[in-house]
C-alpha cells in the first residue's frame, strides 16, 4: 500500500505544491492590501477589493481542484485505461483502494490546512485580532467552568472534519463503482448513483440520526441545565456522529471492493 | 511445480446472454511461444483478461501455476494490453521507478538500454510522445520483466512493417526463455515463424490447438493458409451466400 | 545470405537446410563456434525452440558438435563436410536434369549445354 501512496503523492505534489504556495502567497499580498484599504482612497480601496475577490476565488478554486483531482485519480487510475496497469499489479485490491483513498484524503486535508493557514495569515496578522481570539476562548472557559470539556469538543470537531473527508471520498468511490456496473454511459450513471444515494442518505439522516443526536446534545431541554452539562451533552452527540460516519465509511467501502473484485469490466 | 503453466477448465465468460468464451479447456506448458489466433470478437482479449484477473469467469476456472488469478499470479504475468495504460503525469523515469517498485522481476538495466535505443530520455514526458513511441515504450517495459508468462494482446495490430519487425525482434530478444509468451493476433502470417504452437479461437471456442510444425507437416500448408480455411465460414456477407448473384 | 522461409514445409527443416548451406559454403567456417540459439533465432526472426530443433538436426547429421561449455561448434570433419557438399550437389544436378527432361532434352544434350555455357 505504501508504494501505491507513494505514486499518488508523486502525481499530486507536482500539481498541488505550486497551488498551495500560490494560495499562501496570495494571502500575504492580501494582508498587505488589506491594511491599505483603510486610508480612504477609493482607488486603493477598489484595488484591494479586487485582490480580496481573487483571493476568495483562489481558495475556492483550489478546493474544487483538489476535489476533482481525487475523483479523477480514482476514475482514471482504476476504471479507465490506467486501470489496465493498476489492476494487474501484484498488490491486493485493499491496498489499491486504501492507498488511493488515504492519499486523496491527505490531499484534501492538506489543502484545507493550507486554506486555514492562509486565512490565519490574513486575519491573525495584527495583534488585536490575536488578543480577541484569546479573550473569546478565556470567556468560554469561564462560562463552562473548566477547559477540559472544551478541548474535548475541539478535538471531536477536528476528528469529525477528518473522518467526514474520508467519508466523502469513499462515498464518491462507491458512486463511481456503481456507475461502472452499467454497460454504457458510465459517467452519467455514476452521477446518477451519487445523486440518488445522497438523497436517500440525507433523508435517512434527517429522519433517524438528527433527532437522536439532538436528543443527546440537548435533551430537548435547555433550561435548568448548567453550561457544563450542555457542553457534555454536545460532546456525547458528537461521539454518535463520529461513530455513524465511521460505520458509513465501512458501508461504502465493502460494496465498492466487491464490485471492483467481481464485476470489473474495463472498456 | 506444476507441469503446465496455464490450465483452463470449462472456462466461460458471458456478457449478458452472449458467451464471449464458451467452456474452454486448455493447457499450456513452459518455455513456449503461443499464438492466440482468431478474428476480432472471437474471445482472445476476454481470455487474456481472465488470466490477468481483469475479469472474473462466469463459470469454470483458469489456473496459473495451479493458482487462481490473484496477487501471486499477477507477480509472474507481464501483460501488454491492446491500449495505452500510462498516467499522463509521468515521465519515462517515473514509469521505470513504478515498474521497479511493483515488480520484483523487473530488469531496469534492460529497460534503460531499450529506451536508449528508442531515443527515449528519462525526463521525457509521456504525454508528449507519439503514439508509436508510446507503444514501443510500453512493450519495452513489459519485455524487461523476467516474467513466467507474457500476455501480449494484439502487439502488432495497426503498425507498419518496420515497427512490426521491431516488435517481434524485441519480443524474441528479450523474453525470459523459461517463460511462456502468448501473442494474440489476427495477422497470422506475420507471426507464424516465431510461434511454437497456435490456438485457434472461433466464437469463444477453441477449434484447434496444435504445434506449427505439426500443422505444416500434416496439412502441408502454412498456419496462415489453414487459418483462412477455418475462418472462411465467417462470412462478410451475413445474408447468406458469399456472392450476391447466388441470392438473386 | 538472408533467411528465407516459405509456407509449405515445417520451419525447422527449412532452417536446418539453410544452416547446412551456410556451413558448407564457409559462412560458418569449420571448427568455429556457431552463434547461440537465441542469437540465430532473433536473426532469422523465428522461435528459439524451432531454431533449437534445426540445430539438433545438424548435430544428428554430424555437421555441428554440441559442447556444453562453449556452445555448438561447426564440425572439423573434412570428410563429413565434403560428403554433405556432394549430396547437395547431387540434388542440384538432379533438379537440373529433371528440369531439362521436362523441356525435352536428353541427358547428354543437357550435359553438353552445361559445358557450352560454362
Amino acid at each position: 500500500m505504501g508504494k501505491i501512496i507513494k505514486y499518488e503523492f508523486r502525481s499530486m505534489f507536482r500539481l498541488f505544491i505550486p497551488l498551495w504556495l500560490g494560495i499562501l502567497a496570495l494571502s500575504l499580498v492580501n494582508r498587505f492590501t488589506l491594511n491599505l484599504q483603510f486610508d480612504g482612497n477609493s482607488l486603493t480601496g477598489f484595488f484591494s477589493g479586487l485582490v480580496m475577490f481573487l483571493y476568495v476565488m483562489g481558495i475556492m478554486a483550489v478546493l474544487v481542484v483538489a476535489f476533482i483531482f481525487v475523483i479523477l485519480r480514482f476514475y482514471k487510475g482504476v476504471l479507465k485505461e490506467e486501470g489496465y496497469l493498476t489492476m494487474t499489479l501484484p498488490v491486493s485490491l485493499d491496498s489499491v483502494l486504501w492507498g488511493k483513498a488515504i492519499a486523496g484524503w491527505l490531499l484534501m486535508v492538506l489543502t484545507i490546512l493550507v486554506c486555514i493557514a492562509s486565512v490565519c495569515i490574513l486575519m491573525l496578522g495584527n495583534f488585536m485580532q490575536r488578543i480577541m481570539l484569546q479573550l473569546t476562548w478565556n470567556r468560554m472557559v469561564e462560562l463552562t467552568g473548566s477547559a477540559a470539556p472544551l478541548v474535548l469538543i475541539v478535538v471531536q470537531l477536528v476528528l469529525a472534519a477528518l473522518v467526514s473527508t474520508l467519508y466523502n471520498i469513499l462515498f464518491l468511490y462507491l458512486a463511481m463503482a456503481i456507475g461502472h456496473l452499467a454497460q454504457k454511459h458510465r459517467v452519467g450513471m455514476s452521477v446518477l448513483a451519487y445523486v440518488v444515494m445522497s438523497t436517500v442518505l440525507s433523508t435517512a439522516y434527517n429522519t433517524f440520526l438528527t433527532p437522536v443526536v439532538l436528543n443527546f446534545m440537548m435533551g430537548y431541554d435547555f433550561a435548568g441545565r448548567t453550561n457544563a452539562q450542555i457542553v457534555a451533552l454536545a460532546s456525547n452527540g458528537l461521539w454518535i456522529y463520529l461513530a455513524t460516519v465511521v460505520a458509513a465509511c465501512a458501508v461504502f467501502y465493502f460494496p465498492t471492493r466487491y464490485i471492483l473484485q467481481k464485476k470489473l469490466n474495463l472498456e | 511445480m506444476e507441469d503446465n503453466l496455464i490450465v483452463c477448465r470449462e472456462l466461460s465468460k458471458r456478457f449478458g446472454m452472449k458467451y464471449a468464451l464458451d467452456h474452454v479447456d486448455l493447457s499450456i506448458g513452459r518455455g513456449r511461444i503461443v499464438g492466440l489466433l482468431g478474428p476480432n470478437g472471437s474471445g482472445k482479449t476476454t481470455w487474456i483478461k481472465l488470466l490477468c484477473g481483469l475479469l472474473q469467469p462466469s463459470s469454470g476456472e483458469a489456473r496459473i501455476n495451479g493458482l487462481l488469478p490473484g496477487r501471486e499470479t499477477k507477480a509472474v504475468i507481464s501483460y501488454l494490453p491492446d491500449r495505452m495504460y500510462f498516467a499522463d503525469w509521468m515521465v519515462a523515469g517515473d514509469l521505470m521507478d513504478y515498474f521497479e517498485d511493483f515488480y520484483a522481476d523487473f530488469d531496469r538495466g534492460r529497460a534503460e538500454r531499450m529506451c536508449a535505443s528508442l531515443g527515449i530520455e528519462k525526463n521525457h514526458r509521456i504525454k508528449t510522445m507519439s503514439k508509436g513511441t508510446k507503444e514501443k515504450l510500453q512493450l519495452a517495459l513489459v519485455m524487461s520483466r523476467r516474467a513466467q508468462i507474457y500476455l501480449l494482446d494484439e502487439p502488432i495490430a495497426g503498425v507498419d512493417p518496420a515497427a512490426r519487425d521491431f516488435i517481434l525482434d524485441t519480443i524474441l530478444r528479450n523474453y525470459n526463455p523459461e517463460g511462456t509468451v502468448i501473442i494474440s493476433t489476427h495477422l497470422i502470417s506475420d507471426v507464424e515463424k516465431v510461434l511454437d504452437e497456435v490456438i485457434f479461437l472461433k466464437e469463444g471456442k477453441i477449434v484447434r490447438h496444435d504445434t506449427v510444425d505439426n500443422i505444416r507437416e500434416t496439412e502441408g500448408k502454412s498456419v496462415d493458409a489453414l487459418f483462412r480455411e477455418i475462418f472462411r465460414a465467417t462470412s462478410y456477407f451475413p445474408e447468406g451466400g458469399d456472392n450476391a448473384w447466388e441470392r438473386s | 545470405m538472408e533467411w528465407q522461409i516459405d509456407d509449405s514445409r515445417p520451419i525447422w527443416m527449412q532452417l536446418s537446410e539453410q544452416l547446412t548451406r551456410r556451413i558448407v559454403s564457409g559462412q560458418y567456417p569449420k571448427g568455429t563456434r556457431l552463434p547461440s540459439v537465441r542469437e540465430l533465432a532473433a536473426e532469422a526472426g523465428v522461435n528459439p525452440n524451432t531454431m533449437q530443433r534445426a540445430l539438433a538436426h545438424l548435430e544428428d547429421q554430424g555437421l555441428a558438435v554440441g559442447n556444453r561449455t562453449q556452445g555448438r561448434m561447426v564440425t572439423e570433419d573434412e570428410e563429413k563436410l565434403r560428403a554433405v557438399r556432394l549430396a547437395l550437389a547431387e540434388e542440384l544436378k538432379n533438379t537440373y536434369l529433371d528440369g531439362m527432361a521436362v523441356l525435352g532434352f536428353t541427358r547428354a544434350e543437357a550435359c553438353r549445354l552445361l559445358e557450352e555455357g560454362a
